[in-house]
Parts: C-alpha cells; sequence; structure tokens
C-alpha cells in the first residue's frame, strides 16, 4: 500500500485505477495525471520510481481533493439551507433535490442527502422550521411517555 | 442541472418601484435575484398565499420562487395510543 497524501492507494492496481481512489479523482482525471507525467497507463503503482511518486503528490496538491473537497462540498450544501432555498430544505429532511418522487422511491437521498449538516435530525416527528438567518441547531424537547412509546408500540403492531 | 444559457443573460422581470423597506408582491417566481435586489423585500406568491422573503448577498444567483415553499410541509403526526398503535 503506497501512501500518498493521506490515502492509502493499492500497489497492485494501475496507476490511473489506483488513483481513483482519491476522494477528487475521477479515472478522467488520473489519465490526464498520467499522461502529463509520461506515466504509461498500464503500469502498477508498485513498479513507479521515487521520483515519479513525487511528482504525483507535488501535481495532486494543486488538485482540489480530499479534506478540502468535501469541506468544500459541505460549505455549499450549508449555504443552501442557510438562504433557505427548496434545495436546502430538501437536503436538511434528506429527500431528493432534484425534483424526483418521494411517493416510490428517495431511499438513496434518504440515506445520502444532508450527511455533512449538523441541523438534520432523523425521528418520527418532521415538522421542522424552515432555516432562520442563524445556523445554531434546534434543541429538542424532552419525549412524552407517549412519544417514546410509540415506536415500539407501531414496532410490535407489525409483528402482530 | 444545466440551467440558462449564459449568453442569453439572466432571466428577470421588472418590479415596481416602492419605497425602501416596503415589500413587493410579486407572482414571478422564475425571475432570477439580481445583485441589485439585495436588501428588498418580496412577497413571492407559491399558489395560495404570499411569503415573505428578504434577499440576502448568498441569494443573488437563485430564483424568487425557490424561497416560497408550494407545497405544505409533511409532518408526521403521531397518533393517540388509544387504540393500541394499531
Amino acid at each position: 500500500m503506497l501512501y500518498l497524501l493521506g490515502v492509502n492507494l493499492p500497489d497492485h492496481k494501475q496507476v490511473p485505477t489506483a488513483l481513483t481512489h482519491i476522494y477528487g479523482i475521477g479515472i478522467h482525471q488520473a489519465q490526464k495525471i498520467c499522461h502529463k507525467l509520461a506515466i504509461h497507463p498500464r503500469c502498477r503503482l508498485a513498479h513507479l520510481p521515487e521520483q515519479k511518486v513525487t511528482e504525483i503528490s507535488q501535481l495532486l496538491n494543486t488538485y482540489k481533493i480530499e479534506a478540502e473537497l468535501r469541506r468544500e462540498r459541505s460549505n455549499r450544501i450549508e449555504q443552501l439551507v442557510q438562504i433557505g432555498c427548496y434545495r436546502g430544505d430538501r437536503h436538511k429532511h434528506g429527500y431528493p433535490a432534484n425534483g424526483q418522487r418521494t411517493r416510490p422511491n428517495g431511499k438513496t437521498a434518504k440515506k445520502l442527502n444532508g450527511r455533512s449538516l449538523s441541523v438534520r435530525s432523523r425521528g418520527f416527528c418532521t415538522s421542522l422550521p424552515l432555516a432562520s438567518t442563524t445556523s445554531t441547531p434546534r434543541v429538542p424537547s424532552p419525549p412524552s411517555i407517549s412519544s417514546t412509546l410509540a415506536p415500539i408500540t407501531r414496532l410490535i403492531a407489525r409483528f402482530i | 442541472m444545466v440551467g440558462r444559457a449564459v449568453w442569453k443573460g439572466p432571466y428577470f422581470v421588472p418590479f415596481p418601484v416602492v419605497p425602501p423597506g416596503q415589500a413587493v408582491q410579486t407572482y414571478a417566481r422564475s425571475c432570477t435575484i439580481l445583485p441589485s435586489y439585495v436588501g428588498r423585500k418580496f412577497e413571492v406568491h407559491n399558489g395560495n398565499s404570499f411569503i415573505p422573503v428578504t434577499v440576502t448577498e448568498d441569494m443573488v444567483g437563485h430564483k424568487l420562487g425557490e424561497f416560497a415553499f408550494t407545497r405544505k410541509k409533511f409532518s408526521f403526526k403521531k397518533k393517540d395510543d388509544k387504540k393500541g398503535g394499531r
């Protein structure tokens, strides 16, 4: 395993494929990197000389990858939520943001959308307020006895 | 989303001149928010009522309708547990 810029890259793989394991580099960018640095696309990562590896890491430093990219992505989503637009609201609730139907499907969006948000709260009661001007997370009120029992009774009811 | 071609310029609608601080009622949800709108107040129609929107700098590329939700928010109201949750 070659440790490069915070990522473990599989040695035995070909260089373009191995580079795709970096967050922010896909096959297209990886091939461009290989073309730029005169690395044969079929060359394995383990067979690269030390100097080529240094050249790769130097080139990658100019790209926006890994933590920086993740930060930018989550900042953009948070900004959508803060201005109070429709897309931001969809991310907040974990629903699809591109106009899809939610009556069937929507599972991927529920899993992926708005993961990076601190305001996102999962729960049965979904009456969240619209994004306010401040971004402090909403403090949940203490649950009543019926509200804590409700999920359990629903679960039991399914098996009756 | 590709959006409107850049060479055409943004789609916008001329608004009536109002005293500063007064909201402009509008049905033009598809109007792009221009930099000159920052700080102004609009009341955007959502099919039913007018939603107040105060434009900030971050909103500039978006459309007015994005800030006036058209559907009532879905909230799961947990039912009374008298019937035992069936």
